[in-house]
């Protein structure tokens, strides 16, 4: 079963101290091994800040309107994802406590990938 | 026999045995709904056709072989829905050792999967009780709504949903390995403590007692028990919802009015259930570190062997929520603890403590707090103040026993302060306060508990766990009631409660609700609750004596003779269950004794 890990954290006011922003990236790198040595990585990203964020929307009539920003202004902000693989949703979880996305005031939102019958 | 009291009591054993048929089928066919739905249909059949053919030999695997007919038929009308769980259990094979039993009664018990199924944190917490009333319990959505008092359309979209989330986000049906129980056990007592809480001390509504779902509770813990006879929170908790519920015949008068532990008549205690819970808080106690349940089943238990409130052993008792503090530590465990002090030290000492609380927005809204600093103030003399506190407690108190409890107390201080109102002067002298807790050690306070507890009589069943905790005592006793004037703690000079007047709230409030935030939860807010609904159920006896609560105690024996074990490798023995079949209950049909195979 498909999972999506989604990476939600406050939008820092500074940049972490360089200190801080490898030992976090050694992290990342530590789990992006992880996941692709248990086979269960299909997919991982990470996203640029959110003030580089564009909205759309195309309106009945067609027309489109592009605004500046993500769509929801709230305090955390979507940074990254992992789409996996793997057998339940516990093992989905035990992969998103893991994740150092989940840490440091950090939350993984774990959503299942809807599957539709082939037409 | 009365033919519909046998119907009953058979209808009692296939709920326990429907729990253990649904937890196979789940595990075989990986999908709630369908699982729910053949198990039904294999209970109605059986209930149907048992009074006319004869019991089966082999009861259970009649069961199963039924509901598995019933589920490949079903699967046969729908090739999508069966293409979707031929892939399930592709998957869920390659995951899981190959077990091999898969005949007749040496059915494993998968039931501590199902347990962990609906106890899942992914779930929200309303709907994990519901469902382990369902799915373990065997209850019917109406009446687990009914034990909620919410409407059952309610209850029946909240059960939808949870099932809905298990199976589209794939919860699994699996026990969490050694590593991961810490983390998820405590979850699963949880939701038994908050059924056991909802039925005992209910949060709202007209009834103060709904002992049915307390009864569920202490049903669920004892399954549970047996399934992880090593866990010794599991321990715990059964034997607090022993301990407790053992006083549930005394806790309301003739009109349903609130009793509280002061009050209680002693005698209406339930020997049995305070015995077997003794022996669990000894077991829960020894052989590591204390856990919250363990704790708050210790102080059940040295209130359960005090004669009156005037020797119950306070000082042990306040040890005992100084390390549950340590241990679990909370706001609600505080208050408890303040009131405890308040019977070691005097009410002004608990005053103190509680002024100290009064701040902790946890507990913001819980009634409780000023209904015990109402008591404390009623008892210092300080009336004006003590009618004010108990004004706050009935704004937030949501059942209504409770608040005509509140109602009379604030009409006795009120009329004195009337009557006589220097006594609100006169008797404000906070200088007795002696707050000088020690700290007793962990180990120290725990080893003293187990020693105190450890030497009753009528321990000897301890020494042979495998078969006597949890059998011996729903036999018949003898009358055991001389025991009462001996089994109170030892009267000591040191250990009488400074206060001579009865102490209202603190039955109430000491123990039975204490565990809502130990566990976790937040303390029940009145109005958080649907209180318009009005329970129809009535809870005419509470004491387990009367014929049918007899009848439900053997029909549950029956299920609880240790058949089933942890190891789920161990062959399950029904002999115990034909035998309650064949024994007469359905003797209005005149069909027992001819056994048939299924």
């Amino acid at each position: 079963m498909k999972y999506l890990l989604l990476i939600y954290s406050a939008q820092p006011t500074e940049p972490p101290p360089a200190e801080l922003m490898d030992k976090i990236m050694n992290e990342y790198w530590a789990y992006e091994k992880a996941v692709a040595d248990a086979g269960v990585k299909i997919a991982s990203d990470a996203l640029q800040g959110v003030e580089t964020a564009t909205t759309v929307q195309v309106a009945d009539g067609g027309e489109r309107t592009v605004t500046d920003g993500p769509f929801a202004e709230t305090r955390e902000v979507l940074g990254g994802y992992y789409l996996i693989d793997v057998p339940d949703l516990d093992a989905a979880l035990d992969w998103a406590a893991r994740c150092p996305g989940s840490w440091y005031g950090g939350k993984v939102e774990v959503r299942p990938i809807m599957e539709f019958d082939a037409p | 026999m009365n033919p519909r009291r046998a119907a009953d009591s058979v209808e009692a054993v296939f709920r326990e045995e429907r729990g253990r048929l649904l937890a196979t089928l789940v595990r075989q066919f990986g999908d709630l709904d369908l699982a729910e739905e053949v198990a039904s249909d294999a209970v109605a059949v059986a209930l149907e056709r048992w009074p006319v053919d004869g019991v089966p030999t082999r009861p259970a695997a009649w069961l199963l072989t039924a509901a598995r007919r019933r589920a490949v038929d079903l699967l046969r009308r729908d090739k999508s829905y069966a293409a979707r769980l031929a892939v399930l259990q592709v998957e869920a094979d390659r995951a899981r050792p190959i077990t091999g039993v898969d005949d007749a009664d040496d059915v494993p018990d998968e039931r501590l999967r199902l347990f962990f199924t609906c106890c899942h944190p992914a779930l929200p917490l309303d709907a994990q009780t519901a469902l382990t009333l369902r799915c373990l319990a065997g209850l019917a959505t109406p009446e687990v709504a009914r034990a909620f008092l919410i409407p059952p359309a309610t209850m029946a979209q909240r059960i939808v949903r949870a099932k809905r989330k298990i199976r589209d986000a794939r919860i699994p049906f699996r026990v969490p390995g050694a590593d991961e129980l810490p983390e998820r056990l405590p979850g699963v007592l949880r939701v038994l403590y908050l059924i056991f809480t909802e039925g005992y001390a209910a949060s709202s509504g007209p009834e103060l007692v709904r002992g049915e779902l307390a009864d569920e509770a202490i049903r669920l813990a004892r399954i549970l028990f047996r399934l992880l006879p090593r866990e010794r929170e599991v321990a715990g908790l059964l034997a607090l919802l022993l301990l407790v519920g053992a006083r549930r015949a005394a806790r309301t008068g003739p009109d349903g009015d609130l009793v509280l532990l002061a009050d209680q008549d002693r005698a209406l205690w339930d020997r049995d259930r305070i015995e077997e819970g003794r022996a669990l808080v000894v077991r829960s106690l020894t052989g590591g570190s204390p856990g919250p349940y363990g704790l708050q089943a210790a102080i059940a238990a040295v209130h359960d062997e005090a004669a009156d409130v005037a020797t119950t052993d306070w000082p042990q008792v306040v040890a005992l929520y100084d390390v549950l503090t340590q241990v679990a530590p909370s706001p609600l465990v505080e208050l408890n603890r303040a009131v405890a002090v308040a019977m070691r030290d005097g009410p002004a000492a608990g005053l103190t403590l509680l002024d100290a609380l009064a701040g902790d927005e946890r507990l913001h809204g819980y009634h409780l707090l000023p209904a015990a600093r109402a008591d404390l103030l009623r008892r210092l003399g300080h009336r004006v103040e003590a009618a004010q506190a108990y004004r706050d407690a009935l704004g937030l108190v949501g059942n209504e026993p409770e608040r005509a409890f509140l109602r009379r107390r604030l009409a006795e201080v009120d009329q004195a302060d009337a009557s006589d109102p220097r006594l609100d002067a006169a008797a404000d002298h906070p200088g007795d306060r002696d707050a000088e807790d020690t700290q007793h050690q962990v180990e120290k306070v725990v080893h003293n508990a187990v020693a105190v507890l450890g030497k009753q009589p009528e321990q000897s069943g301890r020494d042979e766990p495998e078969h006597a905790d949890h059998e011996v005592h729903d036999t018949e006793h003898p009358d055991d009631r001389a025991d009462d004037a001996v089994t109170g703690a030892e009267p000591d000079s040191g250990h009488q409660p400074a206060g001579h007047q009865v102490h209202d709230v603190l039955g109430d409030l000491d123990v039975e609700h204490a565990e809502q935030l130990v566990a976790g939860d937040e303390p029940h807010h009145p109005d958080q609750e649907d209180d318009d609904a009005d329970d129809p159920r009535v809870c005419p006896d509470h004491d387990g004596s009367s014929p049918e609560a007899g009848d439900r105690v053997n029909a549950n024996s029956l299920c609880r003779s240790g058949r089933y074990t942890s190891t789920g490798g161990r062959p399950a023995d029904h002999s115990e269950i034909k035998n309650v079949l064949r024994s007469g209950q359905f003797a209005a049909t005149d069909a027992v004794g001819r056994p048939r195979h299924g």
